[in-house]
């Protein structure tokens, strides 16, 4: 079966949106449940090589959820939220906080459209508090941590 | 740590004589004095390069009598290594694992299948 990355990212400019759509070898079912079985969950969500922890995973109308990301590093990423209405095969809806940025919460709405012959899309729109909450979100921060390390491999070299 | 403290650091960590500073502080506390035997600099100068690291959250800066003793902070040097990756490597290697989760749970069905 080949995997093809399709997936497409964008935040257009004067909305507070990051839209995202991606198609996968899989049915509507096995979208929601990649979504909503925790054990399922842990395999896939976040960076490779990233430790995967769920702390909570109630995926209900009011359920909450919580999980944390550990990179090789060893520094941790949290995120939290509420799933809002009872996930189905249309999709589901929730809540979105990176325990890093307090109060920057957005709203997500995800949806598995039947494309035929067992592949599906995943369709997703994340709303943000602000613009700049969302452009935050998405900035890329991998230069940041190619920034950081050369600092951080100078600072230790003059110890 | 958002992007505004990011720049801090950063911005903190660009500069030779704040490095040399920090790795001074890295082995005791020190005064101003102590830091401006160090370097050919006036008093005021180290003073600035000192506001600098503080603004930054690298140092900080306690009063014991008269003496105003610079501690080594290091927790957002820690911080400024670790940020998570980027939105889209985020949700591009997920997905990928994501496709094979599905690949592998396809097969086991398949072979369950057959086995019938």
């Amino acid at each position: 079966m080949n995997t093809t990355d399709t997936l497409k990212i964008t935040g257009a400019p004067g909305t507070q949106n990051i839209e995202m759509t991606r198609e996968f070898n899989a049915t509507r079912e096995q979208l929601l449940a990649a979504h909503t079985d925790p054990d399922l969950y842990a395999q896939w969500v976040g960076p490779d090589d990233y430790e995967m922890t769920i702390n909570q995973f109630e995926p209900h109308h009011g359920g909450g959820y919580s999980f944390t990301h550990r990179n090789p590093e060893g520094n941790e990423f949290s995120f939290r939220g509420v799933f809002h209405g009872d996930p189905t095969v249309e999709g589901f809806s929730q809540t979105f906080e990176y325990l890093g940025t307090p109060g920057d919460v957005f709203f997500e709405r995800f949806w598995f459209e039947d494309l035929g012959n067992g592949r599906t899309l995943l369709r997703g729109v994340s709303t943000a508090g602000s613009e700049e909450a969302r452009d935050a979100m998405m900035e890329a921060m991998v230069d940041g941590v190619v920034d950081g390390y050369a600092k951080l491999d100078a600072l230790l070299e003059s110890l | 740590m958002n992007e505004d403290q990011l720049d801090l650091v950063f911005g903190a960590l660009a500069d030779r004589t704040r490095r040399a500073i920090l790795a001074r502080l890295a082995e005791t506390d020190a005064n101003v004095g102590d830091l401006t035997a160090l370097f050919t600099m006036s008093q005021p100068a180290v003073s600035k390069h000192l506001k600098v690291l503080e603004q930054a959250g690298l140092i900080s800066r306690n009063r014991q009598g008269t003496m105003r003793l610079s501690h080594l902070q290091a927790e957002p040097l820690k911080d400024a290594t670790g940020w998570l990756a980027d939105y889209r490597t985020y949700w591009s290697e997920s997905y990928d694992r994501l496709d094979q989760l599905f690949e592998s749970l396809n097969e086991t069905k398949l072979n369950e299948t057959s086995e019938e």
